[in-house]
């Protein structure tokens, strides 16, 4: 995020040609680190970018940065960001979506599209108390699936939830850490904690499945569907990583608690 | 009993997965029921011809379809519902027992391997035919969801 951007600062003195670039950059970074498709992030770009009166538009987008280049009045203009994966809200997409939508549509001007991206730029993460809720959801949901009994996939409900809170507790160290630490903690609890009668095996992994990278798995298989092989194997690296990490995080407890030979 | 569990797991997985990526109000509900659609194509097909590649290809078929007619109806990213609909189908626990196999050095590994890898292929032609379909069947001069 630029200083601008963090500053929320929405005045804007350049001409309409470097605000529609700012302004489809903006779009693009909010898009890409929020999880969204790369073919949609060019795709809004170029349109808000068109729809400034801009003439041969190309948008260029990766997971890790993207850039518009386009010729406005007769003059060149480029524009390039360097993105950094983040979390993943719908919401905010949803939301740059409506925003280029109305641009497109004509019924918001450039200026107030960018001040409204700068805005949803400065909104914070969804709050705590819904991610372990739909935490604590798709653990009883796949505890369903792979126990199949209601005991055994309330615990994994029961242990999805608390991961989710101690992956918020550990929000200050990196995603591959907190990722290897929550895995960890989930098989430990497991295999301490579960009363007589519940397996644990399945249990853990029930609870681990909030860990596992579906998100990023399902952008990479869109991203590939799109023909943009470069950033779906972008992702599909980053999903199977992701994945080797909460395998060692499970050996390792597993290690610990004797559960390996 | 196991189809109602399946189905129940496949829509409160949706749903919380809807929940922990920020989705609210009907989207929201709207996205558990396209997970329980694919994963109820997914499980229909596996009943009938008891096949990964298959099962996994109806299953995001239906949810990519399902997805794309809703976020044309309601002006929305398909991603908002294809996201939660897939997780479900996703086949996160092949990939864990894969990686932890391979890192047990368990010759069960390659079997996990490949049966992760039918099932995300499946998925992934799944994707690709329901994107060639939605863009032939475009209407001329509509738009994207952008």
């Amino acid at each position: 995020m630029t200083a601008e951007d963090r500053q929320g600062r929405v005045g804007y003195a350049g001409s309409q040609g470097e605000l529609a670039a700012r302004t489809a950059v903006l779009a693009g970074r909010l898009l890409l680190e929020n999880g969204g498709e790369t073919t949609r992030t060019e795709d809004t770009m170029r349109r808000i970018c068109q729809a400034a009166g801009a003439q041969v538009t190309d948008s260029y987008a990766t997971p890790g940065m993207l850039m518009v280049s386009f010729t406005w009045q007769g003059q060149m203009i480029h524009n390039m960001k360097r993105t950094t994966p983040g979390g993943t809200d719908l919401e905010k997409i949803q939301a740059v979506n409506g925003v280029s939508r109305q641009i497109c549509q004509g019924t918001m001007t450039m200026l107030e599209g960018y001040r409204r991206l700068q805005r949803i730029a400065l909104s914070g993460p969804v709050p705590l108390m819904r991610r372990m809720m739909g935490a604590a959801l798709a653990g009883c949901g796949f505890g369903l699936v792979f126990c199949q009994n209601v005991p055994e996939a309330l615990a994994a409900g029961a242990l999805a939830l608390a991961a989710s809170g101690a992956a918020a507790c550990l929000s200050r160290f990196s995603e591959s850490f907190r990722v290897f630490a929550v895995s960890g903690l989930i098989t430990l609890a497991a295999r301490l904690c579960l009363p007589a009668g519940l397996r644990p095996d399945p249990v853990i992994l029930s609870a681990q499945m909030i860990l596992v990278p579906g998100m990023m798995f399902t952008t990479a298989l869109r991203d590939f569907a799109a023909g943009d092989t470069l950033s779906g194997l972008s992702r599909l690296a980053c999903a199977l990583l992701t994945a080797v990490v909460t395998a060692l995080g499970n050996i390792a407890a597993l290690a610990l608690t004797g559960g390996i030979g | 009993m196991r189809w109602l569990y399946t189905l129940t797991g496949a829509f409160l997985g949706s749903l919380g997965f809807g929940c922990l990526y920020g989705l609210t109000s009907r989207k929201l509900w709207l996205a558990a029921l396209t997970g329980l659609g694919g994963q109820l194509a997914c499980s229909l097909v596996q009943a009938v011809w008891p096949n990964d590649c298959l099962s996994m290809l109806a299953g995001s078929l239906c949810a990519t379809l399902f997805s794309e007619g809703l976020a044309r109806k309601l002006k929305t990213p398909a991603a908002a519902f294809l996201v939660c609909a897939l997780i479900p189908l996703v086949p996160g626990r092949g990939i864990y027992e894969t990686l932890r196999l391979w890192i047990l050095a368990s010759p069960e590994a390659g079997m996990w391997a490949r049966t992760t890898f039918l099932q995300g292929c499946g998925i992934a032609a799944g994707c690709l035919v329901a994107a060639a379909l939605v863009k032939t069947w475009k209407p001329r001069g509509a738009g994207t969801a952008s």
